[in-house]
């Protein structure tokens, strides 16, 4: 009885006196803003970067080599301050804009580097065989090379969304309150660290294991077999 | 205008010459065979041929059209010319029938039921109907080979090259896949094959390329060729054929690359099993406990030599040294040179030589006592 009347004092001056869990929330709103937005523009970065890195001119293919080499090599938290209070210190971008800009940056390195790898994973025979068959190079790119890459480069895709949420666990340096830096503020009030700290903890574990689950597409392939071919004919 | 015409075609990769001034006319139903020591360029001038590879100079006509000429509508013309690879490069994240399907539904413009039937048509012609539903990595070399020989045939092409089409493969799947080939030339289709296989070249071409010295060095029918070749080098090429011939100059010479190459040459000739190992033993009995320990390790030279008579199937196998070497049956050498003559059918000792005779119709002997 005594164990659960101090957990419900715990609960009661962790979540509830003050509103306290509408900052969690309000964290959770953050974090998320930040980590899909990062990944989404990222993604979209990551493919321009790759195509620059495959390009067949040096003076795109080096400059954004060394730029996605650097980016993939600093701490998230150094890389955060060189954008804050260097590159875009005179732009008067609010934190936010400043983080997912920097995220951005990073996640389309880290994936550029990737799509890469998966990309050079596909057999130059058979984008020679698709070729010869009378695909265009684009056609041969999209039919045959595409498909290949994606299920290559999917599992490691999937990784790259959990590491740039906990890349964004940073910005509380910039003052903005995503659900790390929440915790640290109820922690301080209450000085009872536990409850809202494992709390936050499994709230990354959902959204990791659940975003990671339903909001990315299948790598099962469905074949065109003989017996759909026999029904149609 | 024949169906491919090429004039005056070269290649270089920087200052390299692969091959130049070539020049050579292909009518419809010709079935061209190019044979030549291996790195003389036949397969980049294969490649050249439908501009895998960019030539550097010369030009290339397909049914008419100039397919080097700039500008050149390169996908369209490619439909009319198939090709078919050693690595044979299907499609490996397709099944068998999604890969014939494929070219005709997205490039031909057949519905899916049109391209089943005609994928399900060509598969049956290579004999691969019953795996359609398998993937590329669930097939043998010779399925594979076959596979990608379907998908070809499924664009209806003119004019097919084949890039050593069995040179990756299993000696044991080399049949079928040039069955498949012998049915498409039988059936009227134009095809240009690299090949290392002489018999198959010899038999199924109308005309013999022999590449050599950066370009075409003689062209004929396979009689020519095979038969009487006209200048040197086809002469030693088509001559080598015939006779495997190594020298040993060091003590710690590689014996099983020595053997392996003695057993395809052997196998190259149609020469019976019992005749390949029995020349294997024979080999090894004679090199480690005849020659290497008569040599001066110093300046060592061995030859060895092995023939076959193709008119009654005898296989020689002749080794000799430049300085004396003894093949008697003195005290030292005796139980050697007596495993020797069980192997084969006829032993010639001459000072420096010996010269074995592996007849096909003679028994195996017995493997000798040891004692």
């Amino acid at each position: 009885m005594k164990m659960m009347a101090k957990l419900k004092d715990t609960f009661y001056w962790n979540l509830v006196y003050e509103d306290r869990y509408q900052l969690i929330l309000e964290g959770l709103k953050i974090t998320l803003l930040l980590s899909l937005s990062a990944f989404v523009l990222g993604s979209l970065l990551g493919v321009l970067f790759c195509m620059a890195k495959r390009s067949r001119h040096g003076w795109l293919r080096v400059p954004v080599r060394l730029f996605t080499s650097l980016m993939t090599k600093l701490p998230p938290l150094l890389m955060l301050m060189i954008f804050a209070y260097m590159i875009l210190v005179q732009t008067g971008l609010t934190p936010v804009a400043i983080a997912i800009v920097a995220f951005t940056l990073k996640c389309a390195s880290h994936l550029s580097d990737m799509f890469v790898a998966a990309v050079a994973s596909v057999s130059p025979g058979e984008v020679e065989a698709a070729r010869t068959l009378g695909y265009s190079k684009w056609q041969a790119f999209r039919q045959v090379v595409l498909p290949q890459a994606f299920r290559q480069v999917l599992p490691l895709y999937r990784t790259q969304f959990v590491l740039t949420m906990q890349d964004t666990s940073v910005v509380s340096l910039l003052a903005i309150q995503d659900m790390t830096r929440s915790v640290n503020i109820i922690t301080s009030r209450t000085l009872d660290p536990i409850l809202a700290l494992v709390l936050v903890a499994i709230v990354y574990l959902l959204l990791g294991s659940v975003i990671t689950k339903v909001a990315f597409p299948s790598d099962k392939i469905k074949h065109f077999t003989r017996e759909e071919g026999e029904k149609c004919r | 205008m024949s169906l491919i015409h090429i004039e005056d075609l070269g290649k270089s990769f920087g200052g390299n010459v692969i091959f130049q001034h070539v020049n050579v006319d292909i009518d419809k139903g010709d079935c061209i065979c190019i044979i030549g020591p291996s790195g003389c360029g036949k397969s980049t001038f294969l490649r050249c041929m439908n501009l895998l590879e960019q030539p550097t100079q010369g030009k290339v006509f397909i049914d008419g059209e100039e397919l080097t000429a700039r500008g050149a509508p390169l996908d369209k013309i490619r439909r009319k010319m198939g090709m078919v690879y050693q690595t044979f490069n299907l499609f490996s994240h397709k099944t068998v029938l999604e890969n014939v399907m494929m070219a005709p539904m997205q490039l031909g413009g057949l519905s899916r039921k049109e391209a089943y039937q005609l994928a399900m048509d060509c598969l049956a012609q290579v004999g691969m109907a019953e795996r359609a539903d398998a993937m590329p990595s669930q097939l043998s070399g010779g399925q594979k080979q076959r596979a990608a020989i379907a998908r070809c045939v499924a664009m209806k092409p003119q004019i097919i090259l084949f890039d050593e089409p069995t040179s990756a493969l299993d000696p044991t799947m080399v049949d079928e896949v040039l069955a498949v080939i012998r049915r498409l030339v039988n059936r009227g289709m134009t095809c240009v094959i690299v090949t290392h296989e002489m018999n198959f070249a010899k038999a199924i071409s109308s005309r013999i390329i022999y590449m050599d010295e950066k370009g075409i060095y003689e062209m004929g029918p396979p009689s020519q060729i095979f038969g009487a070749p006209q200048r040197q080098k086809t002469r030693a090429f088509i001559q080598r054929l015939k006779v495997f011939r190594h020298v040993i100059t060091q003590p710690d010479f590689d014996i099983y690359a020595l053997n392996s190459g003695v057993v395809d040459f052997c196998r190259k000739q149609f020469a019976s099993e019992k005749q390949i190992y029995r020349i294997q033993l024979a080999l090894e009995e004679l090199l480690t406990h005849l020659v290497l320990p008569q040599v001066n390790e110093k300046q060592m030279e061995v030859e060895v030599l092995v023939e076959y008579d193709a008119k009654n199937g005898d296989l020689f196998l002749c080794v000799s040294g430049y300085e004396a070497l003894v093949f008697t049956e003195d005290k030292e050498y005796h139980l050697p040179m007596l495993m020797l003559k069980a192997l084969c059918s006829h032993c010639e000792q001459q000072p420096h030589s010996v010269r074995l005779t592996l007849s096909k119709a003679g028994r195996l002997s017995p493997r000798p006592q040891q004692q």
